[in-house]
């Protein structure tokens, strides 16, 4: 609210070297003008941006014999579903999607909690070593996660914290983390999970640019610390948290190098979408081999495997535009 | 004396906020670190039976350090090739972004229609499907040229040379038409974390700067860039890792393929981190270049009036 003030008295300082053009019509035209210019902009930008899809949706509804025919560029001939059928079975859609939606939606949620948290603690509190702590952030965001496969397969291939679990059950050998789904979720929950430092980052710019008067009277209140972030901070933090929520579900989702480096019996979507030529090319027999029906059921294939987190982001978006109300209480 | 004590607590909530990511910090993340520090310092073998086994280098242990630079031809070359296209990059994918960002935050009928659509190349470009796109885009008829984009200006150019246009100015719209479409592929986290920015800002600031009679120019300098500066380090920091981890970066590749195609771990670990060492560098500067347009200077004026700040 003291914020609005001084933007106030700012404007106002302003107002007697400005010529108001509020009401000229020449501002109407203005305006006119602009509107166009971003239809146009946004017309592009659209067609440029949904080429690819158009192109999935075209393959991905004709018969390969269409793909011979140099005449049929984007309406096919030969229309059929059949490339939907087979994605299905080769895929083994179904497990795959029930693996991939555990892990994107167990996964996010902890990475959102945990990487909250961390970005109050560091924008709100002083504390020895707190810079220490951001250049770590930094860090971790940098370290390219190719890089970080391998230690960390060992790491979880017999997995054991310092030897601790060794002294405290006493048992000879370390066990194998692989292939459990705990795996990601350990990782996740402590802040170590796909680009959890950007995330941090994003929570620690918008808490340390959230106005002090709230938490302070908060504070006052005889609200502990833990309450006023809980039930003050974090519900007016909507436009972060949605935007850590889609980021987070989207790389989840699309990852492949963290997937296949821990898993090798659980296969997610995008696992198995990497490997669809593969099992296609085994499922129809080496002399049915043929590229262009390859080609059509792998774009059939990468439509199936948008549309769940597409629909997520569809449904986040509008809550994407109402948060303004929510962030505005705190501005 | 009490004073300290509550500062005290304070410090210690604060600690208690961050513990959980520290542990994981401690766990894994400093593990793998010194790992990696390791590899690069001595020449890691895999022998059957016993695993991983580590054994010293000849020539001191900073071999692999030094063998980067005079050793490695290749090396060198491609670091500065993707540093130069770096320099260009950010500025450019920075601005553009904003750009976008504001206009889709301003209210038109399709907004939301408009935002699903700029969300569609972070679900694409991140992953398999990417690479299925591009390989099979540049296979069909649909295609024909073998560029690295998605999305390619073959149609286009063919219909501009319908119309009869000159040689020299469709080939100019073509490249500029790619260009932009390598902009749009690449910034939509970039969008998105400045649309999350925009909407910061209470709807109550632009009606003061309507009803005030400020300019649009003065609209943007005074309300909306202080409200998205916070955001521009972040996609700053996450434009240079994007472009340098990315794997299609030369650099990341070779690294890559040293590591899991020539089985050389350590040699590689030595050039991540010289790589590592190397993104670090841009990073602050360009950091300390972007601080350079801080506003909190221009707050600082408006302190001496106003007696407070807004923005940090």
């Amino acid at each position: 609210m003291d914020a609005e003030r001084t933007d106030n008295s700012k404007t106002a300082n302003k107002r007697q070297d400005v010529s108001n053009i509020g009401v000229s019509p020449l501002y109407f035209l203005g305006k006119l003008v602009w509107s166009i210019v971003r239809f146009l902009f946004l017309l592009g930008m659209a067609f440029v941006i949904l080429y690819p899809i158009f192109y999935m949706i075209s393959m991905s509804l004709r018969d390969s014999i269409d793909m011979y025919d140099a005449s049929i560029v984007w309406i096919p001939r030969h229309f059929t579903l059949e490339n939907f059928k087979l994605v299905f079975t080769a895929m083994d859609f179904l497990p795959a999607l029930k693996n991939s939606a555990v892990i994107t939606v167990v996964c996010t949620a902890l990475q959102v909690l945990v990487c909250a948290t961390t970005g109050y603690g560091l924008a709100r509190f002083e504390f020895r070593g707190k810079k220490l702590l951001l250049l770590i952030v930094i860090f971790t965001i940098i370290v390219p996660p190719q890089m970080v496969n391998l230690p960390n397969y060992l790491l979880f291939s017999d997995f054991d914290i310092f030897g601790m679990i060794h002294a405290v059950t006493g048992a000879e050998t370390t066990f194998s983390m692989l292939d459990q789904f705990s795996t990601v979720f350990i990782l996740a929950a402590l802040g170590q999970g796909i680009r959890s430092g950007l995330f941090i980052l994003i929570f620690y710019q918008y808490f340390r640019n959230v106005p002090k008067e709230l938490e302070e009277a908060a504070l006052i209140d005889g609200c502990g610390y833990l309450k006023t972030y809980r039930q003050i901070m974090l519900p007016n933090a909507g436009g972060p948290i949605i935007t850590v929520i889609v980021f987070s579900a989207v790389w989840y989702w699309n990852d492949y190098y963290t997937m296949t480096t821990f898993f090798t019996n659980i296969r997610t979507v995008s696992v198995r979408l990497s490997g669809l030529s593969n099992s296609l090319t085994s499922l129809m027999g080496n002399d049915a081999y043929n590229p262009y029906e390859i080609m059509t059921i792998q774009q059939a294939a990468c439509l199936v495997c948008l549309v769940p987190i597409f629909i997520l982001f569809a449904v986040l978006q509008r809550r994407f535009s109402r948060s303004i109300l929510t962030s505005g209480l705190v501005g | 004396m009490k004073r300290s004590k509550a500062q005290r607590k304070k410090s210690r909530a604060g600690f208690l906020f961050v513990l959980p990511w520290l542990i994981g910090i401690i766990l894994f993340f400093l593990q793998t670190v010194f790992k990696l520090i390791r590899y690069s310092l001595c020449d890691l073998k895999i022998v059957q039976g016993s695993g991983f086994v580590y054994e010293k280098l000849g020539k001191g242990i900073f071999t692999n350090f030094l063998d980067a630079f005079t050793g490695d031809a290749l090396f060198p070359q491609k670091l500065m090739e993707s540093l130069s296209d770096m320099l260009y990059r950010i500025p450019i994918i920075l601005v553009f972004s904003l750009i976008v960002a504001i206009i889709l935050n301003q209210k038109f009928r399709g907004r939301g229609m408009m935002r699903t659509i700029f969300f569609v190349p972070l679900l694409i470009s991140s992953g398999v499907i990417a690479s299925i796109i591009k390989t099979s885009l540049t296979s069909t008829v649909m295609g024909g040229d073998s560029s690295n984009n998605i999305f390619n200006a073959t149609l286009l150019i063919n219909m501009l040379y319908e119309f009869g246009l000159p040689d020299n100015l469709v080939n100019t719209i073509g490249s500029m038409v790619s260009n932009v479409t390598d902009l749009v592929w690449q910034s939509s986290v970039q969008i998105i974390v400045f649309i999350m920015g925009l909407m910061t800002i209470p709807a109550t600031y632009y009606e003061v700067a309507q009803v005030e009679g400020s300019t649009a120019w003065e609209t943007f300098w005074y309300v909306t860039f202080p409200a998205v500066f916070p955001y521009i380090f972040v996609n700053l920091v996450y434009t240079v890792i994007d472009h340098f981890v990315s794997y299609d970066n030369g650099v990341m590749k070779y690294i890559m393929d040293t590591a899991y195609k020539d089985f050389k771990y350590s040699y590689a670990s030595a050039m991540m981190w010289i790589y590592f060492f190397i993104i670090i560098v841009t990073l602050a500067a360009a950091a300390g270049l972007i601080s350079l347009i801080s506003p909190v200077r221009e707050k600082k004026k408006g302190d001496r009036k106003n007696g407070r700040r807004k923005n940090g």
